[in-house]
């Protein structure tokens, strides 16, 4: 005998949050690549701790370093094992390649079905690419489903300045700013901003509704962080101030 | 809305963008719309429907507090004189069969939930996906806004139109209506908060 479950879906609308993390040698300075792993996996808990939201959220990670690709796939919240996130650093900083493997999976209808929510796509990079970033940054922006997903970026260090600072600046969604980390504190504490956008989203009437990023970090009630005109190399005229935590 | 007029059947659902009274305005206006259009238009002026339902949106939105308000609007018009004419904005979707062959009206198009070109003044000219069929003589159609066409299983929509209208068809007439809420009601997809309207068509 039929019954509806054979024709209508039986679990929530996905949220779908795709972290794309540098994985560099360089993220072995200071120990930042622990850092972010910490940093992933509190978020990941804190992801978990939002059980019955409008939204179900589900969480891939892409990487770039020595090895670039799909660190973790698609998944679902509830089925993560966040102790087993343990990224390492080691190589150069092929952001473009990044940013194909990227695309492909958010094209994809079978990863990501049309009946999921925007997904939110997080950059973090600590230095300026070395390979061919150009065309899939324009594509990843202006082609297909990729240019309606909502985008925040986070430069660690050197990674927030000059013509990484562009980069992260063209890659951002209008209202976002591009978060500036320095230390341990401040990459944990952009994880922490993604954790309560996305918690948020999910838990609200309408998830394809982008809270503020001002609202979020409580900026007009004095919270934490520097807000500026970040140093750019370029004179286009874009959006997106530097916050620095 | 659904009614039965001396020259046939009109139906029409439809879908506020946003949850605020300005997005029930433009929803109701669509239906409205739908209606009034379907109650004058000769067989010379159907080729312009699209045009005439975008008209009449229009001028119903005049006096709406918020013009820019949107929705999404599906109908289903079966006259002796026009056929049967299906029509289709934004997401949603409108299927079943047709002369017993399966048939959706408009395959899902949208990049990811809720994100639709609605029908607005603000997006004015509107386009809407449209069909005519001639001296039909078997219908069964569902119409649904994306509450419920989001979480159909893709490529079991026509099934799912085929249980629907079997399972609803087989009560008696008092019992039709409130078999259907029962659905909607209970509907399986957890969280799934959308608004949710349906109507079903048939005819043979």
């Amino acid at each position: 005998m039929e019954m509806m479950g054979d024709f209508i879906y039986t679990e929530a609308k996905p949220l779908p949050v795709i972290l794309l993390l540098d994985t560099s040698g360089s993220m072995s300075r200071d120990d930042n690549i622990g850092t972010m792993n910490r940093a992933v996996r509190e978020m990941l808990m804190d992801f978990k701790s939002a059980a019955n939201s409008e939204a179900s959220i589900s969480v891939a990670i892409v990487v770039f370093g020595h090895k670039t690709g799909i660190y973790m796939p698609l998944t679902d919240i509830k089925d993560i094992d966040v102790e087993s996130i343990s990224m390492t650093a080691d190589g150069m900083t092929p952001l473009g390649l990044a940013l194909d493997i990227t695309k492909k999976m958010i094209e994809d209808k079978t990863q990501i079905p049309s009946r999921a929510y925007r997904p939110t796509v997080v950059l973090v990079s600590d230095g300026e690419p070395n390979d061919e970033w150009q065309g899939p940054l324009d594509r990843f922006m202006n082609e297909g489903r990729s240019s309606k997903c909502y985008r925040m970026a986070m430069g660690i260090g050197a990674g927030s300045q000059g013509r990484s600072y562009d980069i992260l600046r063209s890659f951002i969604s209008n209202g976002e700013y591009v978060f500036s980390a320095s230390d341990a504190n401040g990459i944990s504490k952009f994880f922490q901003y993604v954790s309560m956008s996305t918690t948020g989203r999910a838990t609200s009437a309408n998830p394809n509704l982008i809270p503020k990023a001002a609202s979020v970090l409580k900026l007009e009630s004095g919270g934490a962080g520097t807000v500026s005109s970040g140093e750019s190399q370029s004179d286009d005229d874009i959006p997106g101030d530097l916050f620095a935590f | 809305m659904v009614r039965q007029y001396p020259f046939g059947f009109v139906l029409a659902v439809a879908d506020g963008i946003g949850s605020d009274k300005n997005s029930e305005y433009a929803s109701m206006s669509a239906v409205s719309a739908v209606h009034d259009v379907f109650s004058t238009i000769t067989v010379d002026e159907i080729e312009h429907v699209s045009e005439k339902m975008s008209a009449r949106f229009t001028e119903l939105m005049s006096e709406a507090p918020m013009k820019e308000a949107g929705t999404t609007c599906i109908f289903c018009a079966h006259t002796e004189t026009l056929g049967l004419v299906l029509g289709q904005i934004g997401d949603g979707i409108c299927c079943g069969r047709i002369e017993d062959q399966p048939f959706i009206l408009k395959e899902k198009d949208s990049e990811f939930s809720n994100i639709v070109e609605p029908l607005s003044v603000a997006h004015m000219p509107c386009e809407w996906t449209v069909v005519q069929y001639r001296g039909v003589s078997k219908v069964k159609l569902m119409l649904a806004t994306d509450g419920i066409a989001d979480d159909i299983i893709p490529g079991k929509e026509i099934a799912f139109s085929d249980y629907l209208l079997s399972a609803i068809e087989a009560l008696p007439d008092d019992e039709k209506e409130n078999k259907l809420r029962e659905i909607i009601d209970k509907w399986e997809t957890p969280n799934s908060n959308d608004d949710k309207t349906i109507a079903l068509y048939s005819y043979e």
